[in-house]
């Protein structure tokens, strides 16, 4: 039975190409009222909210994502097409589509709504940024595109709320828009074949008639597979004896080429009828983008932009990290103050309010970072700078696009995988995401501060300070890890396609606040209550391995995480680690930073930091315990730098990559590869530097 | 010659292009189809994407896609 999802009257859904203004429109429609989650099983971001009519009624507005085309197979591509065929359990199926478009780009956006109108659904169409259309000199013919179309057209400017009640008055009344029809014409022999299987479809599995052309369409031009489901299953089924017919007309291709052709053809005739003037095609952001994009100033201005950007995250985040750090102190305080001592209270003050803090600490730094993201991406920019490190990111096995992502990761490996939702290509996306962990996040710093200040000689060798080469040289390590790790993906496990670059460049334009902070905020409420509740669990885990069981020394070594240390000593030993860098090691597994705590705490230092100097004269003169020589020797110290480099130490990281590959599978993969890279090249520094030094 | 050989900034013509992967397929529906005019605008350093304009819109394409769009100078 052919079984499928009701039309929804109260659903509608947007449609439209990126760069359209489709996310001001849904704001503007929904305002507040907004939920965004991902589609279970693929990272395509899945935005619902509603809309209130003039009779108080609800309308519910599904945000589709944005494209170019449906046919191409991509996975934002196949949701848009299930959601509008009602294949998905998840989501209403609407009646009507909202298309947005660019106006300047009609003529490109026509193409899209071409294959929106094969849906037999009610379509209204906004002409959205119809002030700069204007300003170009556009002239349209609106009445007479309305009618070629045969729906409503409303010009709009979204970001300046302009035509919102139209659109919302035409929203309350769909009840008297037509159903929308397949726009243009194959060949004859094609229609014939095409008419043939729709009139089967109807009479053997019950497709309602005014659905039945766009299946036998998708059957012709073999592009049925990719939208899943059982429908699809038993209509694929029913296509297989088309297919000598099909294939004895034309191969495969060549119909969805003809298809392309056909339906630029009738848009050329809509664009002669109804444009009446076409306006300027030189634009500002041409005469912008010769100096942005020159071949010696443009570089120089992406770097001067990065600098700008990683200065400010730094500087402009310290005195807020500095203020919540003495809260969560004041907090911590005033639990002790309130609460008698019980194993609930160190619950709260050492497992709840430590491992939560620990992380919340960073949330400043990784806010700006998204404002910056958020800036770069409205302004315009964000394509540009893709455009301009392509070339770089190509030897890698990936294109321009995962450059911003990777960069961010220098300061928060979570704003960076977050912000690789701008990559469309999934492999590439996955890529980045698994290798986004290895550049030098700041949660590295006070580890390497501590080992470098206490170990390194603030020698100045060749001109140059000791301390910083060997700073440098973990960064640059890290980096070429990335590097070595995403070729190794994109030729193994992410084998496919080789990735290309098409981007549009689209027109520069001046942010807006309320988006980039509405923007800042939604990624915000992602990280903090998706990632929050697993940083929450891991942290209580953690407190509970260093604090049981209890003991009358309160010291972490007879601690569950003290004689995990001593169990996995045998294994870190061939590094020059012994139990005690294994308990940090497992403390830092949650944050990096903790490793600094963790040596304060088992070397009896009160409050220590990675600039006490006790904390580092006590590290210099502990011995290990069986050989009686001093632990912490140079090529110890290395190999533990290294290790740090490469171990993917941080659960928030963990948390956001569950929740950006919507799976366990590739954190868990993760884990595994970053820690045999961190073993295995910590071993080789050792062993190595070991019979050097000796 | 193709838009990765065309050096010289200004219009072009797509001649006899057919797409055989989907990722040409996907460059025929935005627009790069068998006659279809464009312009090179700009080309990145280091032998980067090219920044055409077609039907009025701008891309960035890279070297890999340019080398599979044949096109034939327009007069000035």
């Amino acid at each position: 039975m052919f079984m499928r999802a009701d039309l929804q009257p109260h659903a509608i859904a947007i449609a439209g190409n990126p760069n359209s203004g489709k996310s001001a429109f849904f704001n503007l429609l929904t305002g507040s009222q907004q939920k965004i989650a991902n589609f279970p099983g693929v990272t395509v971001e899945k935005k619902e909210g509603f809309l209130q009519d003039s009779d108080d009624r609800s309308i519910k507005v599904i945000d589709l994502p944005g494209t170019y085309s449906l046919d191409a197979a991509s996975p934002d591509e196949i949701i848009a097409q299930q959601i509008l065929l009602g294949l998905r359990d998840d989501t209403e199926r609407p009646e009507t589509i909202l298309v947005i478009v660019d106006s300047t780009h009609l003529e490109r956006s026509l193409f899209l709504i071409s294959q929106l109108m094969e849906f037999g659904l009610k379509v209204v169409l906004c002409l959205n940024m119809y002030d700069i259309a204007e300003k170009k000199g556009i002239v349209f013919d609106l009445s007479l595109l309305s009618r070629l179309l045969h729906m409503p057209v409303v010009p709009t400017v979204a970001i300046e709320g302009k035509g919102k009640q139209e659109v919302a008055k035409i929203l309350a009344n769909t009840s008297q828009l037509e159903p929308s029809r397949r726009p243009f014409r194959m060949s004859a022999e094609i229609e014939q074949l095409r008419r043939e299987i729709a009139d089967d479809l109807v009479q053997k599995l019950l497709v309602p008639e005014r659905e039945a052309d766009f299946w036998a369409g998708k059957i012709i031009s073999g592009r049925l597979q990719s939208l899943q489901g059982k429908t699809v299953e038993m209509l694929t089924a029913a296509a297989k004896k088309w297919q000598p017919k099909i294939e004895q007309l034309c191969p495969p291709n060549k119909i969805a080429t003809q298809e392309i052709e056909q339906r630029y053809r009738w848009i050329e005739e809509i664009c002669q009828k109804i444009i009446i003037q076409g306006g300027s095609s030189r634009s500002l952001s041409d005469k912008i983008d010769r100096i942005v994009l020159h071949r010696l100033f443009g570089p120089v201005i992406f770097i001067a932009v990065m600098t700008l950007i990683f200065q400010a995250v730094f500087s402009w985040a310290e005195p807020l990290m500095d203020l919540i750090d003495s809260s969560m102190g004041l907090i911590s305080t005033a639990v002790v103050y309130l609460l008698p001592a019980s194993v609930l209270r160190d619950l709260l003050v050492e497992g709840v309010i430590g491992g939560v803090g620990s992380v919340i600490i960073f949330m400043p730094q990784i806010m700006i970072l998204f404002f910056f993201i958020g800036l770069l991406e409205a302004s315009g920019y964000l394509a540009r700078a893709a455009f301009l490190v392509d070339r770089l990111m190509v030897r890698s096995g990936l294109t321009g696009k995962s450059f911003i992502p990777l960069l961010s990761s220098f300061a928060c490996a979570i704003p960076g995988i977050m912000a690789t939702r701008t990559i469309k290509n999934e492999r590439d996306r996955l890529t980045t995401i698994m290798v986004a962990p290895l550049m030098t996040c700041s949660a590295r710093l006070p580890v390497y501060a501590l080992l470098i200040g206490a170990f390194v000689p603030a020698q100045i060798v060749y001109g140059l300070r000791l301390q910083g080469v060997v700073l440098f040289g973990l960064y640059l390590l890290g980096m070429v890890g990335a590097v070595v790790a995403a070729k190794v993906f994109r030729q193994t496990l992410l084998k496919g396609e080789r990735s290309t670059l098409i981007l549009e460049l689209p027109d520069y334009k001046r942010p807006q606040l309320r988006h980039t902070l509405r923007y800042l905020w939604t990624r915000t409420k992602l990280f903090l209550f998706r990632a929050g509740k697993i940083i929450l669990a891991m942290s209580i885990v953690m407190w509970f391995l260093a604090s049981f069981p209890k003991n009358q020394e309160q010291s972490i070594e007879h601690s569950y995480a003290g004689q995990i240390g001593h169990v996995i000593e045998p294994v870190i030993a061939p590094l020059g680690f012994d139990w005690k860098i294994g308990v940090g090691l497992l403390a830092s597994f949650a944050a990096r930073e903790v490793f600094v705590a963790t040596m304060g705490t088992l070397y009896n230092i009160e409050d220590a930091d990675e600039t006490s100097i006790s904390l580092q004269q006590a590290l210099k003169q502990d011995r290990n315990e069986q050989s009686g020589q001093l632990l912490f020797n140079l090529p110890m110290v290395l190999a533990l730098l290294v290790f740090f480099v490469f171990a993917m130490q941080c659960m928030s990281t963990v948390a956001i990559m569950r929740r950006e590959s919507n799976s366990w599978k590739w954190p868990l993969l993760a884990i595994v590869y970053t820690y045999v890279l961190a073993y295995g090249l910590a071993w080789v520094t050792y062993q190595v530097t070991d019979w050097l030094v000796v | 010659m193709t838009l990765k050989q065309a050096h010289r900034v200004g219009s072009y013509q797509i001649k006899g292009f057919y797409p055989t992967t989907s990722q040409q397929l996907r460059l025929m529906e935005l627009g790069f189809k068998n006659g279809e005019r464009l312009a090179i605008l700009q080309r990145a350093p280091w032998g980067g994407p090219i920044k055409i304009m077609i039907k009025q819109s701008r891309f960035a394409i890279c070297q890999e896609d340019a080398a599979c769009i044949p096109v034939e100078p327009l007069p000035v």
